[in-house]
Formats: structure tokens, C-alpha cells, sequence
């Protein structure tokens, strides 16, 4: 029974051996002497003098991400380096200096042997007897981080529908020769192995203390995108990016400030690739080559990142004339810019009536076969908001005779008109100046009838085919309509309509001009 | 001998001043379309009236030949020489002083088929000009977006430019 009593205590004693941290085993000082240390467990050891280096060796059994914290200790100036089964260095972190503590985070691992190796960097370190307790831990690999993801090369493999979390730590790449480029740059790919057109989202959440940049690159190394919204502390998102399938992106996440970084709070990114279905900008799309193709009635976008510039692609497929609406919707805080430009990008009309947080409207513009741009901008160039987009509707009208075709705002692109026609047209956008002209056959007394419109006091003024001024008449205030008659000799007469004051537009009530005989 | 040679030299003129085989074995019926050139216009002594057309053409491949026909008062006084679209062309005339209505008529050659008249939705308006002594009326007239819009302008040199 005492034989029994004792076996059992041993086994006991053995077993809480088992439990609680593993010793350093003297020397230890390199790979082949390394103390073995179950990864998730505890090692506790001492520096014995100022060029003491603790290695251990962890046997890993499956796929993970390993963690290790030391906590500091008097005169210690603390580093922990991480090497492969072939001593390869994988990481080395020192973000701390004498007495301070150091932690390596998401080390990516597979089965295998890793080594952690702790040493110290205080040449006047004199320390050898309080002990210093290293606590590693590992995680799954799933959802995790895999460091080291430093380069383009060793990016790691992200599943775009899925969430990553990591670390902005350590701040500083050691192993790097340059200590100029030693900043802690993380890289994932994604890979679009389906063919055909993508949307690619991605979010990083915010993390204290750090000032994200987010940068998407081919692979052949081009940076495509550079998203900086956010401030310190605050996140980054990339909306509705366009790729290109069969093919690899890469993602790289940093810190816009060296050596700053954060090892409490983990960043987690977010990623999603969505079938383009054309109801939605395809970013990069800020210069006419890359304009999205606006073939749907509508589209949304975002203006992300600041000084974005969506371009939309309208191509007209048929001979006949046509009146180009275009209706952009408001975005909180962003005064939007809506400018329609022809086939070689140049600037056919810019609409900018309302202010902030206000829709802009593009009346009706004639168009005919060919390409056209619709361009989104905001208005100070500074503003960014990937999470609130607009709507950019278009609609072709088919023209017929008694609308207005703009371009008609000046006299070489005067519209025409018979006597006894009358044409509907807007005071739009801002600044507006519409041209019409019609030739008298036979003299007599002709009027000129406009109606009233909301908002805007027009004055109508007629023109000799000389293009000298004959007459003129305003309305006596906005809404009122304004008639002129006058006895007109065989020729050619111009009439100038606009509003008295420029800033003075609608965009939703149309005018009626008519031309009588009297 | 002496009867050989004159007979080869009649034999060789017969076959130079001959139709070609093809224009013998043309097909008989109606006459086909012919792409005929508008002939140049003649010089004019001391016009008061010119046209000047041009057109912006964005694509090379698009450079076509084009010309005008100018109409006063419903009778037409003259055309353009044929050019390439991108090529500014000129015509001056000598028309009797008075304010009379001038129409344009633009006329294109496509890459197959004949001569064609631009469609009246898109052909320059209508408009009177005033010819006067002492002064030479410059009507300019621009096309652009592929002929699917023009801009005429009227201004007004002074005569013996």
C-alpha cells in the first residue's frame, strides 16, 4: 500500500512537473543544445551574463501561428529571434530597450521544428540570477496572420471573402540590411482565379495609435491603388476595385509612421470580390482609358480616395440625335461636380448648381454616335468617403423638333428655329446662355415669347444676322415670362436668351420660347 | 515584207486605241453609280463672298473626301473643291450685292458606295448674308463628332483681301 502511496505521489509530482513552465537547461547557447519547449508553454531561464543566448526548440505539429512574450527583467536588454529547422532567421523583434519586455506575434508555422532563441543586447548586463519567463502560445492558422509577410514575395495567401487578423508589430524589419527601409510592410495576395471582370473590397479596421495605407499592386510590382482616408487610429477601405481574372493581386498594409506600431490591438482585414455585374464604378477608372462603361440606367460610385476622379463611359451606338439626362445623386459632406466630356476627354459642359450635400443635374445635352464621358468629382479634391456612394442615372431621350440641343450657347452653335416653332429648353446648368435663330422670309412684325420659370428672371435679347443687338427685354422678376415684338425686314435674327443673374438656374421646370408672326 | 509592217503598226494601233477587255465584257443594264470627283471651281476676280469648311477628324482611318454645295436664294452657285475632310477647303464667289438666304449642302464619299448627300437633320442651317460693296462675307462652316454637328459662323473682311 506504501509502495502504491509513493508511485502515486511521483506520478503526481511528474505530472505537475509536466504542467508548469519548462526549465532552461544549461548550455543552451546554441541550436544543438537548444531546451525543448511545447509550444503553448512556458520557459523559464536566466541570462547568465551579458552574451548568454537561450535557444529552444519547439517541434510543432500542425499548422499555426506562434506567439512568445518576455517579460523584462533588470539590465536585460531583450531580443527574440525566431529560426526555421535550417537556422534561418525568421523574425527578430526588439522594440523595447534595458528592462523592457518583447513579443513576437503571428509567426506563421507548419509541422516542423522552429527555434526561439533570447538574448540579450546590454553588453553591461549583469543579471545572472533573476529569471526571466518566456510564454509562448499557439493559435490556429485560420484567420490569422502569417508572419513574415514583410515582402511581395513571401505574401501570404488571402481568401477574398475572408478576414485576416494581425499585428502592426514588431514596427522594424531587423533583418533588413538598410536600416533606412526597415519599416514592417504586411503583404497578402489574392488570387482571382476565375476569368472575367471583379469588384475587390477591402477594409482594414482601425487599430490605436496607427495611421494605416493600404496599397494594391500587380504582380508585376505596379502599384495600382494607394488608399490613405483614414488618420491615426482610424481605418482604410477600398471599394469596388476592379480586377481582372485569371490573375494575382497583392495587398500591402503598413503603417504610414515608422516604428510606430501595436501589439495590444490587432488589425483585421477584410476582403470580398464580387462579380462585376456593371452596376457599380470599376475603380481604377479615373482617366478616360479606364472609364466604366455606363451601360445600365445607373451606377453608383464612391469618391475614395481624395482627389478621386470616376469616369464613366457612355457609348452611343446610333445615328439619330439624341438628349443625354444625367442625375447624380448627393453625399454627406461633399459638394460633387458633375463635367460631361467628349470622345477625346475634352469638356463639353461642367455642372456644378448646388452646393453641398446637394444633387447635380445635366438637363439634356445632344448627342450623337460616338463616345461620351460623364465625370464624378468632388469639388475641393480633399474629401474621401468609401462608405457613402452616390447614384449617377443617365437617360437618352430621343430629340425631336421643339427641344432645346445643347450646345446651342453661342452663335456658332445657335440653334435654329422657323417662325411660328417653339422650342422647350433649361436654364441649366449655372451660367447658362441659350442661342436660338430663325430667318424672316418676308417682313413684318414679329414676337418673341418666352414663359416664366422658378427661380430665374430671363432676358431675351434679339440680334441682327450681323449679330448686331436690336433689342432686349427682362423679366421684371424671377418667374415672370418676358415678350418682345418688333417689325423684322427679310434676314437672319439671333435671340440670346439667359438669366438676369447668372447664378440664377433650374434644373427641373423647362422655359417655352416661341417665335410668332404677328 | 513591204505589206507586213504597216499591217503590224495598224494592228498595234488598233490594240492601244481598243476599250480594255473588261469594258468590253461589262454586263449590259443600267448604268452603274459613278464615284465622279466635283470638278474644281473655277478662279473668281475679286469675290465678295467666301466659304471656308473644315472638319475635325479624330481618327485618321475616318479622313475621308468630302465637299459642299453652296445654294443662294435656292439656286445653287457653287461647290467646293473635293478634299480630304481634315483639309480646310475654300470657295470664293462673286455674288450679286442684296441680303439673300444661302443654304449649305455637305456631300460625303463613304468607304463603299457613292457620293451621298449628309442627312438634312444634320446639314447646316439656313441663313441669310448680306452681300455688300466694300466688303467680302466669310462664312465658315465646322463639322465635328463625325459630321454629327456643325458650327457656321458669319464675319465680314474687308474687300481685296
Amino acid at each position: 500500500m506504501i509502495k502504491r502511496i509513493k508511485s502515486l505521489t511521483w506520478a503526481c509530482v511528474v505530472a505537475l512537473a509536466a504542467c508548469g513552465p519548462a526549465r532552461e537547461v544549461e548550455p543552451n547557447d546554441s541550436y544543438q543544445q537548444a531546451t525543448p519547449l511545447k509550444a503553448g508553454r512556458t520557459a523559464v531561464g536566466t541570462i547568465a551574463n551579458a552574451k548568454d543566448a537561450d535557444w529552444y526548440r519547439l517541434d510543432i505539429a500542425a499548422e499555426g501561428v506562434l506567439s512568445a512574450k518576455i517579460g523584462g527583467i533588470r539590465d536585460v536588454d531583450f531580443v527574440i529571434s525566431a529560426f526555421d529547422k535550417d537556422r534561418r532567421e525568421l523574425v527578430r523583434v526588439d522594440e523595447t530597450t534595458v528592462g523592457g519586455d518583447e513579443q513576437l506575434l503571428s509567426l506563421g508555422v507548419s509541422p516542423g521544428v522552429y527555434y526561439l532563441v533570447v538574448w540579450n543586447k546590454n553588453p553591461a548586463a549583469n543579471n545572472p540570477k533573476q529569471e526571466y519567463r518566456l510564454v509562448t502560445k499557439l493559435d490556429p492558422a485560420a484567420g490569422r496572420e502569417r508572419q513574415p509577410n514583410f515582402t511581395a514575395l513571401t505574401a501570404q495567401p488571402v481568401d477574398a471573402g475572408g478576414t485576416v487578423r494581425g499585428w502592426y508589430w514588431p514596427t522594424r524589419n531587423l533583418l533588413v540590411d538598410d536600416p533606412q527601409a526597415q519599416g514592417v510592410d504586411h503583404w497578402f495576395s489574392v488570387d482571382v482565379q476565375r476569368p472575367g471582370l471583379f469588384l475587390l473590397n477591402v477594409d482594414v479596421s482601425e487599430v490605436r495609435k496607427v495611421d494605416p495605407i493600404l496599397e494594391v499592386y500587380d504582380t508585376n510590382g505596379y502599384k495600382l491603388v494607394s488608399v490613405d482616408q483614414g488618420g491615426i487610429g482610424e481605418g482604410e477601405s477600398l471599394r469596388s476595385f476592379g480586377v481582372r481574372g485569371p490573375a494575382k493581386y497583392l495587398l500591402r498594409l503598413r503603417s504610414k509612421y515608422d516604428n510606430v506600431g501595436n501589439p495590444d490591438d490587432p488589425f483585421d482585414l477584410m476582403t470580398e470580390l464580387l462579380p462585376y455585374q456593371g452596376r457599380t464604378e470599376f475603380e481604377p477608372n479615373n482617366q478616360r482609358a479606364d472609364a466604366t462603361p455606363l451601360e445600365l440606367d445607373s451606377i453608383q460610385g464612391t469618391i475614395a480616395p481624395a482627389g478621386d476622379a470616376d469616369w464613366y463611359k457612355i457609348s452611343i451606338a446610333t445615328d439619330a440625335k439624341q438628349l443625354l439626362r444625367a442625375d447624380l445623386s448627393g453625399v454627406t459632406g461633399m459638394d460633387l461636380t458633375l463635367t460631361l466630356k467628349d470622345t477625346l476627354g475634352n469638356d463639353l459642359l461642367v455642372v456644378d448648381n448646388m452646393g453641398k450635400e446637394q444633387p447635380e443635374v445635366l438637363t439634356g445635352y445632344g448627342v450623337t454616335k460616338g463616345d461620351y464621358y460623364l465625370v464624378v468629382t468632388e469639388k475641393s479634391g480633399k474629401k474621401a468617403d468609401s462608405r457613402n456612394g452616390y447614384t449617377l442615372t443617365k437617360k437618352l431621350i430621343p430629340w425631336q423638333a421643339g427641344l432645346e440641343w445643347e450646345p446651342n450657347d453661342s452663335t456658332a452653335t445657335v440653334q435654329g428655329l422657323k417662325v411660328g416653332d417653339s422650342v422647350d429648353g433649361y436654364f441649366a446648368p449655372k451660367g447658362d446662355v441659350d442661342w436660338y435663330e430663325f430667318n424672316v422670309y418676308q417682313k413684318g412684325p414679329i414676337g418673341l415669347d418666352l414663359t416664366g420659370v422658378i427661380n430665374v428672371a430671363p432676358k431675351l435679347t434679339l440680334f441682327d444676322q450681323e449679330y448686331k443687338e436690336l433689342e432686349s427685354a427682362s423679366a421684371a422678376k424671377p418667374g415672370d415670362p418676358v415678350t418682345l415684338t418688333r417689325e423684322l425686314d427679310r434676314g437672319t435674327y439671333s435671340v440670346r436668351l439667359q438669366p438676369s443673374d447668372p447664378a440664377q438656374n433650374n434644373v427641373r421646370d423647362k422655359y417655352s420660347f416661341r417665335v410668332i408672326a404677328k | 515584207m513591204r505589206r507586213a509592217l504597216p499591217l503590224a503598226a495598224a494592228f498595234l494601233f488598233a490594240a492601244c486605241s481598243a476599250p480594255r477587255r473588261a469594258d468590253v465584257t461589262a454586263p449590259a443594264g443600267p448604268a452603274a453609280p459613278v464615284r465622279l470627283a466635283a470638278p474644281e471651281p473655277a478662279e473668281v476676280k475679286d469675290p465678295n463672298f467666301i466659304l471656308v469648311v473644315s472638319e475635325t477628324v479624330p481618327n485618321p482611318d475616318d479622313d475621308g473626301v468630302s465637299f459642299t454645295k453652296v445654294f443662294v436664294d435656292g439656286k445653287e452657285a457653287g461647290k467646293t473643291a473635293v478634299g480630304r475632310k481634315s483639309e480646310e477647303r475654300t470657295l470664293k464667289l462673286k455674288l450679286p450685292p442684296g441680303n439673300a438666304p444661302v443654304r449649305l449642302e455637305h456631300w460625303f464619299l463613304p468607304a463603299v458606295g457613292e457620293w451621298t448627300r449628309l442627312d438634312d437633320s444634320l446639314q447646316p442651317r439656313e441663313r441669310f448674308v448680306r452681300i455688300e460693296d466694300g466688303s467680302i462675307a466669310r462664312l465658315e462652316l465646322r463639322f465635328s463628332e463625325d459630321e454629327a454637328s456643325n458650327a457656321l459662323t458669319l464675319s465680314r473682311l474687308p474687300a481685296g483681301l
